[in-house]
């Protein structure tokens, strides 16, 4: 009795779907805490989509041990960009994007020595990305955003997050990077929210974590109606996605890529919040409209 | 489930409700003001040439009650008689062998505080005995140095009187005390600036005396559990036609604690006697609890603490521990606070109950900015983490014994307090702070920050409130309640507070419309 009180009274109102609600009713309902791993690790997730045949960025390797740094260093001189990540990393933290230039690794505009490179992967294996637990490094492609993303910010990668319930595409938003956020699209980390109408995949309404904007902030480049390429394509990958995994509520990342299309980059068991703010809607509204879940 | 949760919710309140109404009459009542039972042990070896000691007894006023218990000391001849409203026993006796005196009473005090305003008005001395005016050998109120004094503190013959009480009483506050045993006169005291409580009630005395407001000194014990020899004394001023009381050593400023009890009036020592013999005394202190409601209690915690064999802080921090974990709980499910470590607010505030509250602040802050600014230097050498950490332990360590000799030579707070911080999980939260800032930004590291001394401040509030601890300790099935209220929380998914205020931006009524249809 006292539930249904507060349920009704609370949390009705405008459709918005709180953190608690999301944890409670949707992913300890829907999700099996032993299947979160195809999630939580990146490498398990990437084993699912390059065995379902599912387009991902390209790993060039996977470290598991400290010994193995310095060798599969070697290996990797022929890219001239990777990204290094943490396997089982959250949030966008412990990812770096390296290029070469003139025989010289840069992160961004700074110079970076291979000692630097080694003790970051080193951190990676310790676990200092992931809670404490050890973990491997992946080191993959760097993606090439297509140039409609580009048009609006040309630095950083701009990805795009689907909600998926019973493998029924909820709610997308694309995330860009701004100068504040240091090319990560995260929305905490000072990433744009855009929402994206999921039949026409026209982007909507910008969101910059505290008001809504018309224009990029660093760009100044009109964000509202532009259409996202491949729309239907990235549509169609996001359901085949969440049909390979067990997992009935979850967010996907998707980029872009100007050669490739759609590729996905992650599979999140706890996708944020925020994206309602960008769509200017409740999810447990849409869920009441789709009947989804 | 449900069931299972509102069950585990609701027996315990039964069960507690079945206990205090099964109680005797007597128990009734979780707090009421304090009862303690007081013992004088008096020990005397070697009195073959007689011995007589003088005591005192307290007496019976409005915030105290004195009822004296069967005293059962052995061959002695006690006499007891009433001079100038004190009330005096003596006992006398000779023995070969040793002989141990002992009188117990039980008394029950309250806390008083009288309300003095700007306009009262200078007491006559009319009525007043001679005595609580005039000077004498040890308090020496017509000294040209009282008097200059009084001129120092800009005490002038038109001073209201609550301003003289109100200089002369700080003015004898800010004199350091000292535990000198000697007889300390008022001018010594002055002189010294630096005496015992003796010396300074007669300082405050003779001020106030020097002042035309009649002034005495009283003594008698601070009932703090346990044994000890001190007794204490200080000052009652007649003023609004009543004996007021004022400690200008533990800075009660026309109040009394309820643990002060009064023994005698007048500048006198609490025990007199002859010599000849060997003479030893203590004071035995000891609460009396009427509310343990004894009577079908699953697990009597007071039995264990009363028999000495468990200190009370252990159970306190386990009984408590959880209710904590609950208000973190729902500070953190409820509201959406964010905290560093999911229970450290719990911790802190048991930390801070013991340092008190702005030195735990302090020293805790001091800590976190300690290891932040290191974890700088050990992020750009690219120290590995579990190495970091190490460093970092070592760290708070060295501090925390730098800061507790500290403590100790300045007597700023109880050193020991220091170790009620664990040092391992402070490690923890400065890391995680700096990682915060490395990650995010020092403005988001800085508000979880305040979030968590929030939520640590609303802890220590509830979980030092004696009524909760005592009712904890009497009726530890709560726990079972807590519990419950735990898996409610667990099933509530209403929208947090702060999800209000972050949602709450955009346009509700065009999602009303939206989710109607």
């Amino acid at each position: 009795m006292l539930s249904k009180f507060f349920s009704s009274r609370l949390s009705m109102p405008n459709g918005i779907l709180g953190i608690n609600e999301r944890n409670c009713s949707l992913i300890y309902e829907l999700n099996n805490r032993k299947d979160y791993k195809f999630a939580d690790d990146k490498l398990l997730t990437k084993q699912v989509l390059e065995g379902n045949g599912l387009a991902c960025p390209k790993t060039f390797a996977v470290i598991h041990h400290i010994g193995n740094i310095e060798r599969t260093w070697e290996s990797l001189q022929a890219n001239d960009s990777i990204v290094i990540k943490p396997a089982m990393g959250s949030g966008g933290n412990g990812i770096k994007i390296l290029r070469r230039k003139n025989n010289q690794w840069f992160q961004g505009k700074n110079p970076v020595s291979e000692d630097q490179i080694f003790s970051h992967i080193a951190n990676i294996l310790f676990g200092i990305y992931s809670f404490g637990d050890t973990d491997k490094a992946i080191i993959e492609e760097l993606i090439l955003p297509h140039a409609t993303l580009t048009n609006i910010y040309e630095h950083g990668v701009a990805d795009i997050r689907v909600i998926l319930c019973n493998q029924k595409p909820l709610m997308a938003m694309l995330r860009l990077p701004t100068s504040e956020s240091d090319g990560k699209a995260n929305l905490h980390q000072g990433g744009l929210g855009v929402g994206i109408d999921l039949q026409t995949g026209k982007l909507t309404h910008t969101y910059d974590g505290k008001s809504y904007i018309e224009h990029h902030p660093d760009s100044g480049a009109k964000i509202r109606d532009i259409q996202i390429p491949d729309w239907q394509d990235l549509m169609e990958l996001s359901v085949k996605v969440a049909r390979s995994f067990p997992l009935n509520y979850l967010g996907i990342d998707i980029v872009i890529d100007k050669n490739k299309g759609p590729l996905v980059l992650e599979v999140n068991v706890r996708p944020g919040l925020g994206i309602q703010m960008a769509n200017k809607k409740g999810l447990k509204a849409t869920l009441t409209e789709f009947a989804a879940c | 489930m449900k069931i299972f949760t509102y069950s585990l919710i609701i027996i315990p309140f039964i069960w507690i409700g079945f206990r205090v109404t099964s109680a005797e009459e007597t128990e009734k009542s979780i707090i009421s003001s304090k009862k303690y039972r007081v013992t004088y042990e008096f020990n005397i070896e070697n009195s073959e040439s007689g011995y007589r000691v003088t005591s005192f007894l307290p007496q019976n006023s409005f915030r105290q009650s004195v009822q004296l218990q069967k005293n059962d000391t052995l061959s002695a001849d006690i006499q007891t008689e009433k001079i100038r409203g004190n009330s005096l026993i003596t006992w006398k006796g000779n023995s070969r062998s040793d002989t141990t005196i002992t009188l117990s009473f039980e008394v029950k005090t309250s806390s008083v505080k009288y309300q003095i305003t700007d306009q009262l008005a200078k007491p006559s001395l009319a009525g007043i005995h001679p005595e609580f005016t005039i000077p004498s050998d040890i308090i020496q109120s017509t000294s040209s140095k009282i008097k200059a004094l009084n001129k120092d503190l800009g005490i002038s013959s038109d001073s209201s009187v609550m301003d003289i009480i109100r200089k002369s009483f700080n003015f004898v506050l800010d004199i350091p005390s000292s535990s000198i045993s000697d007889l300390t006169d008022a001018l010594t005291c002055l002189q010294d600036r630096e005496c015992s409580c003796n010396g300074k009630s007669r300082l405050l005395v003779a001020m106030l005396r020097h002042n035309n407001i009649p002034a005495r000194m009283v003594g008698g014990l601070i009932l703090n559990e346990g044994s000890k020899r001190t007794s204490h004394a200080w000052v009652e001023a007649y003023i609004g036609k009543q004996w007021v009381p004022f400690d200008a050593l533990n800075d009660h400023f026309a109040s009394l604690p309820a643990y002060y009890l009064k023994i005698y009036e007048g500048d006198e020592f609490l025990i007199t006697r002859n010599t000849g013999y060997q003479f030893d005394y203590m004071y035995h202190i000891k609460e009396i609890r009427k509310n343990d409601y004894k009577s079908s209690s699953l697990l009597n915690i007071w039995e264990m603490i009363d028999s000495g064999a468990v200190p009370k802080k252990p159970f306190l921090l386990l009984l408590l521990l959880p209710l904590g974990a609950l208000i973190v709980g729902i500070f953190k499910n409820v509201i959406g606070l964010q905290t560093y470590g999911v229970f450290l607010p719990v911790l802190l505030a048991f930390a801070f109950i013991e340092m008190g509250a702005t030195q735990g602040l302090l020293f805790f802050t001091s800590i976190v900015v300690c290891i932040s600014l290191m974890s700088f230097p050990l992020d750009k050498w690219g120290i590995l983490h579990t190495p970091k950490m190490i460093v970092m332990l070592i760290t708070v360590a060295i501090y925390s014994l730098v800061c507790m000799n500290i403590f100790f030579k300045t007597g700023w707070v109880d050193p020991y307090s220091t170790l009620m911080f664990p040092v391992i999980i402070l490690t923890m939260i400065a890391e995680k702070f700096a990682r915060k800032i490395d990650e995010d930004s020092v403005k988001e590291a800085l508000s979880i920050y305040g979030q968590t001394l929030l939520v640590t401040m609303c802890c220590m509030w509830i979980l030092s409130a004696e009524i909760i601890q005592h009712f904890f300790i009497t009726f530890p099935e709560i726990l079972c309640s807590l519990a419950g209220f735990g898996l409610l929380l667990g099933k509530w998914i209403g929208l947090r507070v702060t999800e209000y205020a972050r949602f709450g931006n955009f346009d509700t009524k065009k999602i009303e419309a939206s989710h109607v249809k």
